[in-house]
């Protein structure tokens, strides 16, 4: 009798120690994936904000320089007209 | 002896029980924990990050501040192309023909008009310019609407000194380059002698050294509407003289003046008839076979 009550709660510890050993790695499992996800925004959102000012002092320059983008554009078509005439 | 198994057992069974409610209280805390932690990790699956291309940004922005080199850099590589196909042209290897139409002595009103009948033929000119105030919408015009603004020398006073030295015809040429530079931020590389290259006489090999020193070439022409001639001339005789003056030529700098109604009202008819005949219109450049 005191040998099965033995076996009964050895086999009980056995049983919650596998339970406890799994929800143990879960957790860790879980929390290394929310530390990458959050690295992950982190860095997406301090790349936004630069990003957002690089588009910013781009927008500024094109505002500043557009007579001059569309020159470009325009000698370029013109270029492209001869070199056809070359070929 | 009973007595010592019975509190050897006691020991064990405490020590078990208490392992196993250590154990279930461990599994509850962390699968509890997991819960909420795997709530949390489906909320930051949701947010959405994105790659952020600044390095095409950063070249953008490069490229826009450097614009004046890189419009310069590709203007060079069109007038080199237009050499090339010159060259070819004047090999027999081109069927193409190009029409350099030049307006000289301006600009006046008359340059507004004929302005609007370039753009509404999609036709590029050359415009030898002189000084003139009041008029500094016109020179920026020219540039804008792509078309070449050259050196006419500011007086344009041919018997009134003009030709009296080198240095008198070089400051007027440094006079108008130094006023257009200041009106339209455009430097002239484009000369013409008001009344010909020939028109200089004896001075001509010193003023076209000093041009070279300065790093222009002088343009003259090779087919005219007669219209530097007479005012009055009739459009029928500009007519002629522009058809005499342009047979059998493949590469024409055509000679005419945007003060002159009677060039003017052919200006139409003659894009027409160069286009029916093959021709391009192309701006003078300091490139080309054309400039000396």
């Amino acid at each position: 009798m005191k040998k099965l009550v033995i076996g009964i709660l050895f086999l009980g510890v056995l049983v919650m120690g596998y339970f406890t050993y799994n929800a143990v790695c879960d957790n860790k499992h879980v929390k290394n994936k929310i530390n990458i996800l959050s690295d992950n925004i982190l860095k997406s959102n301090q790349e936004k904000e630069v990003y957002d000012s690089k588009m910013k002092e781009l927008d500024e320059i094109k505002e500043k320089n557009g007579d001059k983008a569309i020159k470009y554009e325009e000698v370029e078509a013109w270029n492209q007209e001869i070199i056809e005439y070359l070929d | 002896m009973e007595s010592r198994n019975n509190r050897i057992f006691g020991l064990v069974v405490t020590f078990l029980s208490i392992l196993l409610i250590g154990l279930s209280y461990l599994y509850f805390y962390y699968t509890s924990e997991n819960r909420s932690l795997r709530s949390k990790l489906t909320a930051l699956s949701l947010v959405e990050t994105q790659v952020y291309d600044i390095e095409s940004i950063d070249k953008q922005i490069e490229d826009y501040k450097n614009i004046d080199e890189a419009i310069k850099n590709k203007y060079d590589e069109y007038y080199s192309n237009i050499a090339k196909l010159e060259e070819k042209i004047t090999k027999g290897e081109s069927s193409v023909k190009i029409a350099y139409l030049t307006f000289d002595d301006g600009p006046y009103d008359l340059t507004y008009k004929v302005l609007d009948t370039l753009k509404a033929n999609n036709v590029r000119a050359t415009f030898f310019v002189l000084g003139k105030d009041g008029v500094e919408d016109r020179y920026k015009r020219i540039v804008n609407e792509g078309h070449t603004l050259a050196n006419h020398t500011y007086y344009h006073n041919i018997g009134k000194g003009l030709y009296d030295s080198v240095d008198g015809f070089i400051s007027q040429v440094d006079k108008l380059e130094n006023y257009l530079y200041d009106i339209t931020g455009y430097r002239t590389t484009l000369v013409r002698f008001p009344g010909g290259s020939p028109t200089a006489k004896g001075l001509k090999d010193g003023i076209v050294n000093e041009l070279h020193n300065r790093g222009y070439k002088y343009v003259d022409w090779t087919s005219e509407t007669g219209d530097g001639s007479s005012k009055k001339l009739a459009q029928k005789d500009t007519w002629a003289w522009y058809q005499d003056t342009t047979r059998d030529k493949d590469i024409i700098v055509l000679l005419m003046h945007d003060y002159n109604y009677s060039t003017y009202n052919n200006l139409q008819r003659i894009i027409d008839d160069l286009k029916a005949r093959g021709f391009i219109f192309l701006p003078l450049h300091n490139k080309s076979i054309m400039a000396n």
